[in-house]
């Protein structure tokens, strides 16, 4: 190999060997991969030092890896575990008062005992059940923790109180407080766990089993995230507090409708605390009218229409044929959309406003009257209709499990079973019955299959738009001809 | 996502190794575990063919996750974190070879017999032009081989070609790991690419053997 320059040619031949190099690397951006290319065709000589160079390389491959038994590991975690007993020592004596000195070997402790911990647990040998055991506690919580995600998340919300007992009064949900616990203190020994799992049903076994190989089926990342919220929750100090607002949590988005489900879960957890927060405010006007006080406002509308623009004006007719939805206001959903929809209350003068108050129920009229200001008290009616109009819309009888399984084994092809089996137990039937439902979105309008869809406003033609597909189908099927 | 990220948002987003290693720095035994029980076979097959002892290579691999664990709380994430942690142990082999230089500890076969070389190189080169293989070599005497033609090389050659081929490093991580510049790297890499390729050839022909002067031609 030269560095002086080739007597021949400009180029010098150590240039020449970088770029094959780097050729063989990936290294080279098009142009030069190019020129080297070009090389290769008319020069014979680099072209036999390429495949040199690629012998060599492959070569290498034969290089011996190490093969590091469980004694490398162990005795690296023993190292650190001294290390940090090292540190702890050292926080400690420098630190005046005896009682912080307490509190700092509870805390380095635990970690001290963790690391040991997990270096005596780890590495007992030939334990099939070892990692089953280890995970324990992510598999019993493992829905929960799925929604929870990261202990960052955790800690801001118990931070920002938002899940307190009085904050859920104040809202119309399901209670959330009141509910048997689902997490169960767990012992933290390999031993007393084995003891606890012996002790199970065979049904409480076999579910434990399936859900231990289902979380070694998710992707890594998703696996760490597991366990590193595990053993976080379990050496943090407020873990039973995080423990019970983690069920909390669960509740709470039990009771949300499935697309704010999904968002919640999507959402990075700085992001969720304060759409936990839009959802709160947003519930306390979730309230539900009655049926009759719903068509007792839609008669008392369509007469005012008829008045004021006449029995056969568009609008009139509108509020005829559309029900009482029509009415409703502020932001809506539309099946995976949403829009903010301003009710046709704005149209009325502040008396005519106070003529509808008088069909309404006792309370909805008690609890208008504690707003002051007219155009929040037509704002709050709009509202409750459209809360009460989209709750109807997504109030869906109970499919019988009979249903769903003849479905799921005659309606169904093979790549839509594969997915479905892929999901976790819980979320299995929820997919399976939105797959039952079809394309009927949840919030979408009942007047789409109901009576509802008489109205002017909803005859509106959508010229058909081919199937994309086809058009794919038809542009290749011109090219092959 | 919001368009503000910082840099360090971007690597905790994209690796789950910076994850993890967030997750050291606020004290958490389980994710170091998992880092030392991903990166030990790793960190010592560097290290062993780095400095040609295999018990070396265990003892300063153990160094490296020592020295994670203690600046665990100033951890920002700045890089990918096999790159991070490749940075340290390239630091680490730095110093041992400087405290061993003095030692002359070098685990390297060097022929008695053969001409005298300037360099190790020099003379695994004229070794080979020199030795003729009679038989094709076995898989094991291949390994030697090789194992000797890495060794054969400079320092900062060798940990290039290492972290290129075992890490499948780029060369813009290899430039960040060595403190160099991508360019530079390439340089490095060629030149021992080349070396390498020249000491293994003969053994590299199944059937022809080349002359002792036809190997430092291009067609042998």
């Amino acid at each position: 190999m030269s560095d002086k320059p080739n007597t021949n040619g400009a180029v010098d031949s150590s240039q020449i060997d970088e770029d094959l190099v780097a050729y063989l690397d990936g290294e080279l951006d098009p142009a030069e991969s190019r020129a080297v290319e070009e090389r290769l065709a008319r020069d014979p000589v680099a072209r036999r030092n390429l495949q040199r160079l690629e012998q060599t390389w492959d070569a290498l491959e034969s290089l011996p890896r190490p093969d590091l038994d469980e004694n490398f590991a162990r005795s690296t975690v023993e190292l650190v575990a001294v290390e940090a007993d090292r540190e702890m020592t050292q926080q400690m004596a420098a630190l005046p008062s005896r009682r912080l000195r307490m509190w700092l070997s509870i805390g380095a402790g635990t970690l001290l005992a963790a690391l040991l911990g997990f270096v005596i647990v780890h590495f007992a040998v030939g334990d099939p059940n070892l990692q089953l055991l280890k995970d324990l506690a992510v598999l019993e919580r493992i829905e929960l923790y799925r929604e929870v995600g990261t202990i960052d998340f955790l800690r801001e919300l118990e931070k920002s109180s938002l899940l307190s007992d009085a904050n859920l009064a104040n809202v119309p949900l399901p209670p959330v407080a009141s509910a048997e616990p689902i997490i169960t203190p767990l012992p933290a020994g390999i031993e007393e766990r084995r003891t606890l799992v012996a002790k199970m049903s065979p049904a409480e076994k076999d579910q434990l089993k399936r859900r231990g190989e289902w979380l070694a089926e998710l992707d890594e990342g998703t696996q760490i995230e597991l366990r590193t919220l595990d053993a976080a929750l379990a050496m943090d100090e407020q873990a039973a507090a995080l423990e019970r607002l983690m069920e909390r949590y669960h509740r709470f988005l039990g009771t949300l409708p499935p697309e704010s489900q999904r968002k919640l879960r999507s959402l990075a957890a700085t992001e969720r605390v304060p759409y936990i927060q839009e959802i709160l405010q947003a519930a306390a006007s979730r309230r539900e009218l009655t049926q009759p006080e719903m068509q007792a406002i839609h008669n008392w509308m369509v007469n005012w229409a008829k008045q004021k623009f006449g029995p056969d004006n568009s609008k009139t007719k509108w509020y005829e044929g559309g029900g009482p939805g029509v009415f409703g206001g502020g932001r809506m959903r539309y099946g995976d959309r949403s829009g903010w929809n301003r009710s046709p209350f704005e149209r009325l003068e502040p008396a005519e406003f106070a003529e509808l108050e008088k069909v309404l129920s006792p309370k909805s009229r008690e609890l208008l009257d504690k707003i002051a200001d007219p155009a929040e008290k037509k704002a709050q009616l709009a509202t409750w209709i459209a809360f009460t109009f989209q709750r109807g819309a997504t109030r869906q009888p109970k499919i019988k499990e009979e249903e769903l399984r003849t479905f799921f084994l005659t309606k169904l092809n093979d790549e839509q079973r594969y997915k479905l089996e892929a999901l976790p137990p819980e979320r299995f039937t929820e997919e399976l019955t939105r797959l039952y439902r079809g394309p009927m979105d949840p919030g979408g309008m009942p007047g789409k299959k109901g009576e509802f869809n008489k109205g002017e406003f909803n005859k509106k033609d959508r010229p058909e738009r081919p199937e994309r597909g086809d058009a794919l189908k038809k542009m290749i099927q011109k090219k092959l001809e | 996502m919001s368009v503000s990220e910082s840099p360090a948002q971007g690597y905790e987003l994209r690796d789950p190794e910076v994850r993890l290693m967030l997750e050291v720095r606020d004290d958490n035994a389980a994710a170091f575990e998992e880092l030392v029980l991903r990166y030990q076979t790793r960190l010592v097959a560097v290290l062993e063919h780095l400095m040609g002892s295999r018990d070396q290579a265990e003892d300063l691999a153990q160094d490296v996750f020592l020295r994670v664990y203690r600046s665990r709380k100033a951890y920002v994430p700045t890089a990918k974190f096999s790159t991070w942690l490749f940075t340290i142990a390239n630091n680490v082999a730095l110093n041992a070879r400087r405290t061993l230089s003095r030692r002359k500890e070098v685990n390297l076969e060097v022929r008695e017999s053969g001409p005298q070389g300037a360099s190790p190189m020099d003379h695994m080169l004229a070794v080979s032009s020199g030795q003729m293989p009679t038989r094709q070599l076995d898989k094991a005497e291949m390994r030697d081989i090789i194992r000797l033609a890495i060794g054969a090389l400079n320092e900062r050659q060798r940990m290039a070609v290492l972290l290129n081929k075992f890490e499948g490093m780029s060369y813009a991580d290899i430039a960040e790991v060595m403190e160099m510049t991508p360019k530079a790297i390439k340089s490095l890499l060629s030149r021992a690419r080349v070396n390498l390729k020249e000491v293994l050839e003969p053994y590299l022909e199944t059937g022809h053997r080349p002359t002792g002067e036809s190997l430092r031609q291009s067609d042998g």
